[in-house]
């Protein structure tokens, strides 16, 4: 995607001149109903025709339902950390101020008409649209924004508040030292965020620096607007509802879809909004049953019970795919099949925005080791023998979407720059290496790979073989464990292992999302401060020339990007990682819907712009 | 000794169990590897999850000392007051998930204990009656092979072959058999007095039940059969016989009565499939209920939820175990109470 980078360069100011006319025209658009583009224009005209007209056949076609299996529906408040299903409904519950449009990672405006920003690019002022509504039938005001921000920060049910108050972007605010165990820190002080309505309709809001993608982080889930009031978790407020109703049962928000009915656990039903703010979303209701098995998953979409589905990777045989088009995103849109019930199904694929990856702890591991095992891996293989050719093999800590340059700039640089074989295993460079720090076949060098054994627990056995036999060879004995995520996590705080697995996935389209693990400081998972050198030194000076250069300029997102790609070199250098792949996310549909091509795993999962063929 | 009397001093006894059995479960959870608080944060890389554990960690208070912690939790318990989930449902209160989640299991359960009683209990019965004939071996054989299938491997077979009957079921298939339901999902219970909302809920349960109650409709034949062919040859069954007792008379009031007695404890026993031996089949059905809940909220260490999910289950099983011996001494009065001397 070379054309992400210039995007991302282009001056802000163009782009926010622009936007009070986007604001309004570009809203009915921004919802998903242009999405398919070529195929999907028409569609969504004719079905808006057909939708009135439908009503009395309705009852006999059970509705313009779409079924759905999710994996979990537990928490829905914007302001917790939510598994992927639960995000999947508050998705389509909340709305945020900004939105990613189907054909590009720019934010546009959602529920703002029109906002400027300061000449210091500090202060946002925006002017929120006079049409918009919660399902609950209030007036979405610029208290409710106040509100839900001040939730977000304060909230003693918030695990999202580090968003604005900490990293490159914070919206200014004070802090009080509270004292916890004998250990002073800075907290939050509630009601001291930056955030104010000006009037009804006006909020203003002031971050503690420019930051260059603010945008992102405004069009980001938690920042969704909730009714002011709807729960007393923050001072001044008694709440309408108690805070589980809210969470659970019956969250209020902007979005195309309101609740129906929740079955804590089992089934959720959302019903189109009438009043929605953007374009009337095609499907009545959506249905999702959470399903966690994986067999039964798969049984459900083979009975057809569902109209758009997820294969298991078990189940997954990459020789069904046939891939006919490739989108701007890098979308991969084609069919899949013949199914196990002989349907041949549409298929799509998009890139995740995430870097899977092995983490060494530099306390335990030397770097001998580390540097022996990434040369004597081939990423390559990890992808086509872990993940079925699905994804592709990292090198990078940015994923290619968002590496300066884009994928083929990505490539570029690791092929004539990763020191550790560009696609290939370099087993005698590994062996020499291991013998020069004094390694051979009877002083063995032992580790431990830790996997987790809850998320893709077949192609990590398969990696993990994988690399156990090229450790083998280059005098490393490799002793595999496995444990839930929540064990290796815990562990990995408390630094007990050598290796093990993990992955992160990219909140907003910077490198510097991923980048900043990778640098020498306090609480870093791979303890690269404890194992000093030239190349953490380099790294941490970058991180600091990029925490210099966080404005909107073009300047600024020069150094950076020259500053990303030190990082990435001093990463290389030191081997903290090894990286595995960066996966893409897929989606399976039957030919009566027409579902909208994901873009990005930036973009929210919504369903709103599928159509009943 | 009296009835109540007894009745007191087994429920006495049964505060030890209780107490063991959520101690073990705090235990396990806050000793063993577990952290809630990482369950919560989720996959993400070092310095922010590091932060969100310390704060997560702080919000659960999990950073008191461990006897501060297991005390507010038993104190907690004996007062009923079972808090809310951490992990798996943040903020919704236990009693709450164990109203929603519970009554499926319960309904599955009692399938799961219905089908082998009507099926089991009688094929048995019938073998042990007509022992040694063609009809018995055709009756132990099937019962002994579907004993052995392991409820994990029958619940995907009979995924496998519910999913391809599509020329089965009058040419309906499964699905469309009868009434409109999904082979996969929980099943309504909102309907249950109304005749379709009935048949719904036990179609949908049906198959779900069949797998977790096969391993006890094996075990019960086998046992009904042992027992009648034990009873069968006794002296009283001959006396009665010389005396002139009709057949269906002497079946009905000394064989199967007697021979009911060894069964009781096997019955009572199944509803504790509705704990342990539910979580796998309602995973493979999607059914969603308690065994799913418990197995979820241990493998995440959510304290409250496990805890509170335990402390049930417990005085659900040492209930069920008076229950049990009380119903011995209605079926069996030779049984008393009082101790031997």
């Amino acid at each position: 995607m070379p054309e992400t980078d210039p995007q991302d360069g282009a001056p802000r100011r163009t782009f926010l001149k622009i936007a009070g006319s986007v604001g309004t025209v570009g809203l009915a658009g921004c919802t998903g109903g242009d999405t398919g583009e070529a195929d999907g224009n028409g569609d969504t005209d004719t079905e808006t025709d057909t939708d009135g007209s439908e009503t009395n056949t309705e009852d006999e076609t059970a509705g313009n339902t779409l079924s759905l299996s999710i994996p979990d529906a537990s928490n829905f408040d914007p302001v917790q950390i939510k598994d992927d299903g639960s995000q999947l409904v508050s998705d389509h519950v909340f709305s945020e101020l900004f939105t990613l449009p189907a054909e590009s990672i720019e934010p546009t405006a959602q529920l703002v008409s029109d906002y400027t920003v300061s000449e210091d690019g500090q202060t946002y002022t925006f002017e929120l649209r006079e049409d918009v509504t919660f399902h609950n039938g209030e007036q979405l005001t610029a208290q409710d924004v106040v509100y839900s921000w001040e939730r977000l920060a304060a909230s003693e049910n918030s695990q999202e508040g580090e968003n604005i108050l900490e990293g490159g972007f914070q919206i200014a605010h004070e802090t009080t030292t509270e004292t916890v165990d004998g250990e002073e820190q800075e907290v939050y002080e509630p009601g001291s965020l930056a955030v104010e309505a000006i009037d009804e309709y006006t909020v203003e809001t002031t971050l503690e620096s420019p930051f260059f993608d603010a945008l992102f982080w405004f069009a980001y889930g938690s920042l969704s607007p909730v009714p002011e009031g709807i729960v007393g978790d923050i001072e001044g407020y008694d709440g309408e509802m108690e805070y589980s109703e809210f969470s659970s049962q019956n969250p209020i928000g902007t979005g195309p879809y309101r609740i129906e009915s929740v079955s804590t656990g089992t089934e959720v039903v959302l019903a189109a909004d009438e009043e929605y703010h953007g374009e009337q979303p095609g499907p009545d209701q959506l249905s999702m049953q959470v399903v966690t098995d994986t067999d039964a998953i798969h049984q459900r979409a083979m009975n057809r019970n569902v109209d758009v589905f997820q294969l298991p990777n078990s189940r997954f045989d990459p020789s069904k795919v046939s891939i006919d088009e490739t989108d701007d995103l890098g979308q991969e849109i084609g069919t899949y099949g013949p199914l196990d019930n002989g349907d041949t199904v549409n298929y799509s694929t998009w890139d995740e925005a995430y870097t899977a990856y092995f983490i060494f702890d530099c306390s335990r591991v030397e770097k001998p080791i580390r540097q022996a095992l990434n040369y004597a891996v081939n990423q390559e293989n990890f992808v086509e023998q872990g993940f079925r050719g699905v994804g592709e093999p990292a090198f990078h800590q940015a994923p290619p979407s968002v590496y300066p340059g884009g994928k083929e700039a990505y490539d570029r640089h690791a092929e004539e720059n990763f020191p550790y074989g560009y696609r290939e295993a370099q087993l005698d460079q590994a062996r020499s290496v291991m013998e020069d720090a004094g390694y051979g076949e009877d002083n063995r060098a032992s580790i431990t790979l830790s996997l987790y054994n809850d998320r893709n627990p077949d192609a990590y056995s398969r990696i993990a073989d994988l690399i156990r036999s090229k450790a083998q060879s280059i005098y490393i004995d490799l002793e595999i464990n496995r444990a839930p995520f929540n064990t290796i996590i815990d562990e990995a705080v408390s630094g007990n292992l050598d290796m093990y697995t993990l992955g992160n996935g990219l909140e907003y389209p910077s490198p510097m999302d991923m980048l900043k693990f990778g640098r020498p400081y306090d609480g870093n998972l791979v303890r690269w401060r404890e194992d000093p050198s030239d190349a953490s030194e380099r790294a941490a000076e970058a991180w600091e020339e990029i925490q210099d250069n966080l404005g909107p300029t073009d300047a600024e997102q020069e150094a950076r990007n020259e500053a990303f790609i030190q990082m990435e070199e001093a990463i290389w250098e030191d081997a903290i990682y090894l990286t595995n792949y960066h996966p893409r996310g897929r989606q399976w549909w039957y030919d009566h819907v027409d579902v909208p091509i994901q873009p990005s795993g930036f973009h929210d999962r919504l369903f709103d712009g599928v159509t009943f063929e | 000794m009296n009835r109540l009397a007894y009745l007191l001093r087994r429920i006495v006894l049964s505060i030890p169990v209780v107490w063991l059995g959520v101690t073990a479960t705090f235990l396990i959870i806050r000793v063993g590897p577990l952290n809630p608080a990482a369950a919560i944060v989720g996959p993400v890389n070092s310095a922010q999850a590091q932060e969100r554990l310390d704060q997560i960690e702080e919000q659960l208070g999990l950073n008191d000392p461990i006897h501060v912690q297991y005390v507010e939790y038993i104190v907690d318990l004996v007062t009923f007051n079972l808090g809310q989930s951490w992990v798996l449902y943040p903020g919704q209160d236990t009693v709450a998930l164990l109203v929603q989640f519970g009554p499926r299991t319960i309904w599955l359960g009692f399938w799961a204990v219905l089908i082998p009683i009507f099926i089991g209990i009688p094929l048995g019965i019938y073998s042990g009656l007509n022992v040694n004939t063609k009809r018995d071996y055709a009756a132990s054989i099937t019962g002994i092979v579907w004993r052995a299938m392991p409820n994990f491997w029958l619940a995907v077979i009979l995924l496998a072959l519910l999913s391809r009957t599509e020329t089965l079921f009058f040419g309906t298939g499964w699905e469309s058999f009868l009434v409109e339901t999904q082979l996969i999902g929980a099943p309504d219970l909102s309907n249950l007095w109304t005749i379709e909302g009935f048949t719904i809920a036990t179609k949908q349960i049906l198959p779900a039940a069949f797998v977790l109650g096969s391993a006890s409709m094996g075990n019960e034949l086998r046992l009904s059969r042992t027992a009648v062919l034990e009873i069968i040859t006794e002296d009283y069954i001959d006396t009665a016989r010389a005396v002139g007792v009709s057949r269906y008379r002497l079946i009905g009031k000394h064989v199967l009565r007697n021979a009911m007695i060894p069964l009781i404890p096997i019955i009572t026993s199944e509803a504790y499939l509705l704990v342990g031996g539910s979580v796998l089949v309602e995973v493979v059905f999607g059914i969603n209920g308690i065994g799913t809940l418990f197995f979820d909220a241990m493998t995440s260490g959510d304290l409250p939820l496990a805890g509170s999910l335990m402390f049930v289950f417990i005085l659900l099983t040492v209930s069920i175990n008076i229950a049990q011996d009380l119903l011995y001494t209605l079926i069996d009065p030779r049984i008393g109470y009082a101790e031997h001397r």
